[in-house]
């Protein structure tokens, strides 16, 4: 796995001048002079973009770094929203079988910082 | 053939262990507010979720394998992630499979539909689908306590 984006697919392992294909880090010359976490940064904040030809399928730099327990560099509250309902559900005539109740409107699922 | 009965993504699938399963929290639409600057390409919100699918078996295909594919596009029409899970009906009187597939993210990149498409393996036909929205607010709007990321 490489220590800078957590790309676990590395064809060659993190030394001896291979390079990662995901963030195009060249071990042991890059990191020569920069730690991972400060190379990552970088990667980051360039848009995380993929370095070697075409990304794999599914590839998401994103979730790549969730996955690996990495704090995303954005912040963004996420809602669960629904339409609230209100009614009466019946069988045959007035037979009555159950309530549907208003939803709250709004959950806070979370936040990713 | 197996048929697709219920299909739907939702914040979490319960297994109770005699067997009785419940669907919590079905997506409709997702709010997302922006903190600071726009999100960047691809970028992904932090939440399992849960595609549940119920099929109803043919008893006489018993012991017989089938794939389902669940494939989850992202709001721009790009394909976000895909999952297979092999199911087998090993009991003539038993009916039902229920599946869960969980993912740990959201796509939220852009606004649209989240579109869930179930199909068969090896069947060129698509079974099922179910969307929810991601919707974008401006700061301030509908603003709500933030709590921290549950996993």
């Amino acid at each position: 796995m490489c220590p800078v984006c957590f790309y676990d697919k590395m064809p060659d392992p993190p030394v001896d001048y291979n390079i990662c294909p995901c963030c195009g880090t060249e071990f042991e010359h890059d990191d020569e002079v920069r730690t991972h976490e400060q190379l990552r940064d970088y990667w980051v904040s360039s848009g995380a973009k993929w370095f070697f030809r075409e990304p794999p399928l599914f590839w998401n730099p994103w979730q790549q770094l969730v996955a690996a327990g990495v704090q995303l560099p954005y912040v963004a509250t996420v809602t669960f929203a629904g339409t609230s309902t209100f009614g009466k559900v019946t069988a045959g005539g007035d037979e009555f079988i159950a309530s549907v109740y208003p939803t709250t409107g709004e959950e806070v699922l979370g936040i990713a910082a | 053939m197996p048929t697709l009965k219920i299909i739907a993504a939702c914040e979490r699938v319960l297994f109770d262990q005699e067997g009785p399963v419940s669907v919590v929290n079905i997506f409709q639409r997702m709010n997302v507010q922006l903190q600071a600057a726009p999100l960047p390409d691809k970028a992904v919100f932090q939440s399992l979720w849960s595609v549940f699918t119920l099929w109803e078996n043919d008893p006489k295909e018993v012991g017989q394998e089938f794939t389902q594919v669940i494939q989850v596009f992202a709001p721009d029409g790009s394909l976000f992630v895909e999952n297979e899970w092999s199911f087998k009906n090993t009991d003539a009187d038993s009916t039902q499979f229920k599946i869960r597939a969980r993912f740990p993210t959201l796509p939220i990149w852009a606004e649209g539909d989240v579109i869930v498409r179930v199909r068969l393996k090896n069947i060129d036909a698509e079974q099922g689908s179910f969307r929810f929205a991601i919707r974008y607010l401006p700061r301030g709007e509908d603003a709500k306590p933030i709590e921290p990321t549950k996993a």
